[in-house]
């Protein structure tokens, strides 16, 4: 069934169809503009969030768009493509809903997180992330732990399979 | 008369993200109670936009517009206190204006004195070569060797009015990022918590007014003139006459519509519905409207190259009902060489999410 994802905050996907019979998961993104990345945190929190995976089950992004643009649309970057390799240069303040005071505690005795990386093995451990719960948002830890683990999960994600579909407005 | 100290005594430390609101008196159409302000990341770029507009290109003024809500008179007061840093020695008269446009109060900083307030009903006075910031539309701005920066909500009229002066400049201010917001709540201390400000956005976008209070009230009321405005969307007529400003309550397209500046030209806008909430509830009303006058209007929106975002919402849930229905198409392959994709859906729909629980 054709269904819509409720994910306000985070757009990347405007729907999606799980096709049975082709095993294939299609990811539908509307636009009416010939330039519209897709952000891959964003694309790997849909896919785990809404338990997308099956096993077996391959991806397939289709952009919606009017079919007058349809012949000119071209192939879309998918952005934070290399997210994972690079969590460790990434700056801890870069995580949504973390502050600049936030950041600074982050940094200091006894956490001493600096980037994204230290940031997400922090939330694994039961004591650091029960200190940090009491400055830090339990959403906001959860949240960058499920996109961390849904961009492990799914490395094929980057290199997702892109289509495009002209729908009539005339 | 005003006993506080010289405005020269306020602290800007403009590299920091917080500005402490100086002691004296400021006149404004909704006073600021907070010790401090936020510095969005815009403010010193519209700051040099509008110091290049007055100074370098010689307009005569600057008008600084935007979605109500947004704190174009917080930015006000960051004009103010950098405006009192580089134009050490000149006179800056400060004026605020009801919604009729009849002076609130007025306030004069000459250099050394103190700030001089102006007596009710008089006149606000013509300075040679001061620096005249209004918040709120003015009945009139001063003609001569004076310079004036407007802050106010968009009023159709006097834009209609201004729509060819060629030395009134006009910015529109951007809507607040999640970020931003969040790093306000955070340096402001404002007692609200994570989960109720994402709450809050969904409702209100990126119009803070009613997200960075602590008055629930306040918010309250807020929610219910959104209410109003949203029940008034009843056809895509309604949503024509929002975008073409012409409906008749000024009110219910600012409280519906956001302006969305245009990055690379800040004096042009595009206007997309406001929040998620709006969207939403807009959705719901017209549900059951004639598709073609859905696709008439966003043709039509299309063929002028205006309110864009508006334009990918109609289309956005136009295709949610095309691909609900069910679907034998083909969808073309983006990568060179891969086959194309025969999409077989069958009819049907499931959303993971109500309006109300919104």
């Amino acid at each position: 069934m054709y269904s819509v994802p409720y994910t306000p905050n985070l757009p990347a996907v405007d729907g999606y169809f799980i096709d049975e019979n082709k095993k294939t998961v299609y990811l539908f993104q509307m636009t009416i503009s010939r330039d519209h990345s897709i952000d891959l945190e964003n694309l790997a929190y849909i896919v785990k969030t809404f338990e997308l995976n099956r096993l077996g089950f391959s991806f397939a992004l289709i952009f919606v768009v009017p079919s007058n643009i349809e012949k000119y649309f071209p192939k879309q970057k998918i952005t934070g493509a290399d997210l994972f390799d690079d969590l460790s240069n990434l700056p801890v303040e870069q995580i949504r809903g973390i502050g600049p005071k936030s950041a600074m505690k982050l940094r200091s005795s006894p956490f001493n997180i600096k980037s994204k990386y230290d940031f997400y093995l922090a939330a694994q451990d039961r004591a650091l992330h029960n200190q940090m719960t009491a400055f830090i948002p339990k959403n906001c830890i959860s949240n960058f732990v499920i996109i961390v683990d849904g961009i492990k999960e799914y490395k094929e994600l980057a290199n997702i399979p892109q289509f495009v579909l002209g729908i009539k407005v005339e | 008369m005003e006993d506080q100290p010289a405005a020269a005594a306020a602290v800007i430390d403009v590299d920091s993200k917080l500005l402490r609101v100086p002691d004296h008196f400021i006149p404004m159409q909704f006073r600021y109670k907070k010790a401090n302000i936020y510095i969005r990341d815009c403010y010193p770029h519209y700051f040099d936009n509008l110091w290049n507009d007055l100074f370098v290109h010689q307009k005569d003024s600057v008008l600084i517009t935007g979605t109500p809500g947004i704190g174009k008179s917080i930015f006000y007061i960051y004009v103010l206190e950098m405006m009192k840093k580089k134009m050490k020695g000149s006179v800056i008269v400060l004026s605020s204006f009801t919604k009729q446009s009849q002076v609130k109060t007025c306030v004069i900083l000459r250099p050394g004195q103190l700030p001089a307030r102006l007596a009710e009903g008089k006149p606000i006075p013509y300075v040679e070569n001061a620096m005249y910031l209004y918040n709120g539309i003015p009945n009139g701005v001063k003609e001569g060797e004076v310079k004036t920066v407007i802050f106010a909500s968009p009023n159709h009229d006097f834009l209609l009015e201004h729509s060819k002066n060629e030395t009134m400049r006009k910015y529109y201010m951007p809507l607040w990022s999640e970020r931003e917001v969040l790093e306000a709540v955070e340096l402001l201390e404002l007692r609200l918590n994570y989960d109720d400000i994402q709450k809050q956005i969904l409702r209100f976008g990126g119009s803070v007014r009613y997200i960075l209070t602590e008055d629930d009230d306040f918010r309250m009321e807020g929610l219910q003139n959104q209410e109003k405005a949203m029940n008034s969307i009843k056809s895509f007529l309604d949503l024509e006459m929002c975008l073409d400003l012409k409906k008749d309550d000024n009110d219910v397209i600012h409280r519906l519509f956001y302006f969305v500046p245009n990055m690379t030209s800040p004096n042009k806008y595009d206007m997309r519905l406001g929040s998620v909430h709006i969207a939403f509830a807009v959705e719901a009303n017209l549900r059951n409207a004639d598709v073609q006058e859905r696709l008439k209007l966003f043709r039509s929106l299309q063929s002028h190259g205006q309110s864009r975002s508006t334009a990918g919402w109609l289309f956005e849930n136009y295709c949610h009902g095309v691909l609900s229905s069910g679907i034998n198409a083909v969808a073309k392959s983006l990568t060179a060489g891969a086959n194309d994709l025969q999409l077989e859906m069958i009819p049907g729909y499931h959303r993971f999410f109500e309006l109300e629980s919104i």
